[in-house]
């Protein structure tokens, strides 16, 4: 969808005199260039929705520029309202495990968005800077789009997590850091690392890893970092289609960060005793949905 | 100007408005020929670019003309010059004022000034009354909101205008003499 900017200006020239209440008749660069990004973000909105979208809004033909950011402006108004809603859904159940950056974003920063979001006249910012990294780049988006996509990330994370027994996955986070309340780190991918590891050395839940396990580790890790990132893709397929009802969504999630679990588990799992080797719980590692969780065949020889 | 939308988005025919404008002074001695309005509107691209600013609809200085024409301080002679003056500091205490005082506001707080405080004195309107006035307003005063710009210049005046003593000084000595 390409416009001239001479259908893009008067567009403009009308957000500028609804942003001066008709009080002024000029305005800053920095303002004309905010309010023309503005536009400009808003028929982004149409496109990224697609052709049927584009139908709704009553146009088969060519739109023009203010038909395409009227329905732009719409959609945006439609995902931040869609954004709350996810957010407020979250919110019911969320749990920070302790972390104050997860806290910190999610919990204090978020609320702050929603009170201050510019839906006309500024909706390409998104206010907060996101602190808590999650583990998918969302680097891409701006404004609503951005903050819409965190709060996904954050929901499907919940939900990866909501399914640990009691305290696990703080007791994997004290592992991994001790300190790690104040950590700027992804608490997902933490835990995810960690259960990708116990998983390809075939550690039973309620077992600690021992050196056989860590011997598997390597030798899987001298197969090559794609081979090993391979292997983790296919044990999330397995994971998601055991305990989180083949959930499509968190397993795209999930396999988007195998690249980045492959490099822990190089680092971590290759030591003896690494410093992921975590559970010590007798109780289960995650909650069970069925008895196909792993176990040992052979006799454990005591280390 | 960086951007070329920019220049698009000021509007066009602004000499023919500058000229309608310029009507409402001939009752008071004042008339702007065609080519002083082409000077007036190109001065204001000028002043726009200088003070990085982008106007949009009718522009500032049809709005200064019927504000100024019925002056006390401006001749025939330095019309054209006096509204493009006018003009340029328009431009550069929206800027000052941060946009926090809308145009009849600044309008209003110049004129009263221009004609009570400065008579006539662009250099003292600009670096005075002005400049005084915008500190007050980045400072967080909100009065002019409430009064429309007019009457605010003795809350912050620096000069004492009327020297009571001295007045009645004046007076003894002409009614007892």
């Amino acid at each position: 969808m390409e416009f001239e900017m001479e259908e893009l200006v008067p567009i403009v020239g009308k957000l500028a005199r609804l942003y001066t209440g008709a009080e002024s008749t000029s305005i800053t660069y920095e303002r004309a260039e905010a309010l023309m990004e503005a536009v400009l973000y808003c028929i982004h909105e149409l496109e990224l929705a697609g052709e049927g979208q584009i139908a709704v809004a009553g146009h088969k033909g060519k739109m023009t520029a203010a038909d395409a950011y009227e329905a732009g402006a719409a959609l945006v108004k439609e995902k931040t309202r869609a954004a709350l809603e996810l957010y407020t859904g979250i919110l019911n159940e969320f749990n920070d495990f302790g972390n104050r950056c997860l806290r910190d974003t999610f919990v204090k920063g978020l609320p702050q968005f929603f009170g201050r979001y510019d839906v006309r006249f500024r909706p390409q910012d998104e206010i907060l800077t996101l602190d808590y990294p999650v583990l998918r780049d969302i680097s891409g988006y701006e404004g609503i789009d951005k903050v819409y996509e965190f709060i996904r990330c954050v929901g499907m994370e919940q939900r990866f997590l909501g399914r640990f027994c009691g305290g696990a996955a703080k007791h994997i986070l004290s592992r991994y850091q001790g300190d790690y309340r104040d950590m700027i780190d992804n608490v997902c991918g933490i835990v995810f690392t960690a259960v990708m590891g116990r998983m390809l050395a075939e550690t039973p839940w309620d077992q600690e890893p021992d050196e056989r396990d860590h011997e598997k580790i390597r030798n899987i890790c001298g197969e090559g970092r794609e081979a090993l990132r391979g292997r983790i893709v296919h044990e999330t397929e397995r994971l998601v289609r055991q305990y989180y009802g083949g959930d499509e969504e968190l397993l795209a999630y999930l396999t988007g960060a195998a690249g980045e679990a492959a490099a822990r588990i190089e680092i971590y799992w290759q030591k003896p005793a690494g410093r992921l080797d975590l559970v010590h719980e007798t109780t289960t590692f995650l909650l069970p949905t069925d008895s196909k969780t792993p176990k040992r065949k052979t006799p454990r020889p005591h280390i | 100007m960086e951007n070329n939308w920019m220049v698009l988005m000021q509007q066009k025919n602004q000499i023919a408005k500058v000229m309608e404008a310029g009507q409402a002074g001939i009752g008071y001695g004042l008339s702007l020929s065609e080519e002083e309005a082409k000077l007036i509107v190109e001065a204001r691209t000028h002043a726009l670019g200088q003070e990085r600013r982008v106007e949009f609809g009718e522009g500032i200085a049809p709005r200064i003309i019927y504000e100024f024409c019925d002056s006390d301080f401006i001749s025939q002679d330095d019309y054209a010059l006096t509204i493009i003056r006018l003009q340029d500091i328009f431009y550069l205490y929206k800027n000052e004022t941060q946009d926090e005082l809308t145009d009849e506001e600044l309008l209003h707080f110049m004129k009263e000034q221009f004609e009570t405080v400065c008579f006539g004195d662009l250099d003292y309107l600009e670096g005075t009354c002005l400049n005084i006035f915008s500190q007050a307003v980045r400072a967080g005063y909100e009065g002019y909101k409430s009064s429309g710009g007019r009457g605010e210049y003795g809350k912050f005046d620096e000069v004492k205008r009327w020297d009571y003593e001295l007045y009645l000084e004046a007076l003894r000595e002409l009614c007892w003499r």
